[in-house]
């Protein structure tokens, strides 16, 4: 079972390889508003990049509801139950 | 950024015209789309019957336009075949994106081939997430034996000699003598299927480019097949770009001495083809090589503005079996510049 601060610290990561950043830190709050290159497409990106890390998958009213970095962790959570 | 509201989703009327426009003047290419500095190239390309063929996202409350999509139909059939030519939606609080705008698209057109060409690389990851199938357009040339080349760059001349072909190409100049010679419905089946209208539209009314549409000829009456070119001049130099082919993919291995002609009698550096769907030994019959990442020679593709570089072209389609696709679909061969 995967905790929720190690799902966390997979998920900043794939923040840094998406958005290029290697200094990039991200909490539950951080949401496009807070990332200038968080569009709809590196929103998927970053859906795609999390599904090949957690082997999950999302549909598409999921992926619309992912607004927070706290939210995305969350519903990976769900996943892995 | 700040509002967050419902996003609707629906197509546009004649009536947002402007507004879409606006919203391309904002958010396109800093305002320089030709559909921004051209009123009526926009109008050419995107209505249809008094039916304007974007489909857009708008703030239920604020009636901001968040992102659209435009479309052209390759036919007139109740069930159409749909190409994309404008895809953008803007960063916004709502997580309004171009998944849900290209879904309802899609459900709401119920069109039988959904299909674009000129797929930004960058965007191709939408359309494999949605399941479709991306590919890139094959990019097949086939050089003059020239001293000097003014358009294309030729480190290695690679001109394979092939000659012969049983048939020639006989000019099509008038929509009579097209739908006199050729008949569309025969290739119902095709995907997609473009019909009168279609080649009507975008080749003998081009509103900017002067196309010219050939028959394979057999010796029959009827043709089997089309092929519609474009002329470019450049730097006191032309070239010529197939952009279009309807008919049975076979014919044009029968075309080599005709392309010979054309290239000799037009003074041509090269003519090109990109496409999806011929096979290679066809275009290699025809004489053609394909240009693959590592050619050296460079075989441009934009000249409004004019770019001396190898550009590939990415597409994608809901159903890649028997799929066709060339540079004259969407907007792959739109003009840049009314002259």
């Amino acid at each position: 079972m995967v905790n929720r601060s190690e799902i966390m610290n997979k998920v900043a990561q794939i923040f840094r390889d998406v958005f290029d950043d290697k200094e990039l830190v991200v909490n539950d709050n951080t949401c496009a508003n807070d990332i200038d290159d968080w569009d709809s497409i590196e929103h998927i990106n970053l859906v795609l990049a999390i599904e090949k890390e957690f082997s999950i998958k999302f549909d598409m009213n999921e992926i619309a509801r992912l607004k927070s970095v706290g939210e995305i962790v969350r519903a990976i959570e769900l996943k892995l139950q | 950024m700040n509002q967050t509201e419902p996003v609707v989703i629906r197509h546009a009327d004649l009536d947002d015209f402007y507004r879409v426009q606006k919203f391309l003047a904002e958010y396109w290419d800093d305002g320089n789309h030709i559909f921004v500095r051209s009123s009526e190239y926009f109008k050419y390309f995107q209505i249809v019957d008094g039916c304007f063929n974007v489909y857009l996202g708008e703030g239920k409350i604020s009636k901001k336009i968040y992102g659209i999509c435009a479309y052209v139909i390759c036919n007139r059939l109740q069930e159409t075949d749909v190409q994309l030519n404008l895809l953008r939606v803007i960063k916004n609080n709502n997580f309004f994106d171009s998944l849900q705008l290209l879904d309802y698209m899609k459900k709401d057109l119920n069109c039988r081939i959904f299909s674009a060409c000129g797929v930004r690389p960058k965007v191709k990851v939408i359309y494999d997430f949605q399941g479709y199938y991306t590919g890139k357009l094959d990019h097949y040339y086939r050089l003059a034996d020239k001293e000097e080349y003014k358009i294309a760059v030729v480190k290695k001349k690679n001109i394979p000699q092939i000659e012969g072909g049983k048939y020639s190409l006989r000019s099509l100049p008038s929509f009579e003598d097209f739908k006199a010679r050729f008949n569309t419905s025969r290739y119902r089946h095709h995907k997609p299927y473009k019909d009168d209208w279609c080649i009507e539209h975008r080749y003998y009314k081009s509103m900017a480019r002067t196309y010219q549409v050939y028959g394979i000829d057999k010796g029959k009456d009827v043709y089997d097949s089309i092929i519609v070119l474009r002329e470019v001049c450049h730097n006191n130099a032309k070239i010529c770009k197939i952009v279009d082919f309807i008919g049975l993919d076979e014919d044009i291995g029968e075309l080599s001495s005709e392309f010979q002609r054309l290239i000799d009698e037009n003074d041509y550096e090269y003519i090109d083809f990109y496409c999806t769907g011929i096979s290679h030994s066809i275009m290699e019959k025809a004489g053609f090589i394909l240009r693959t990442s590592d050619d050296e020679n460079i075989i441009p593709q934009l000249f409004e503005p004019f770019v001396q570089a190898n550009k590939d072209i990415y597409f994608f389609t809901n159903d890649i079996n028997g799929f066709h696709m060339y540079r004259g679909d969407s907007d792959q061969d739109r003009a840049n510049i009314i002259k």
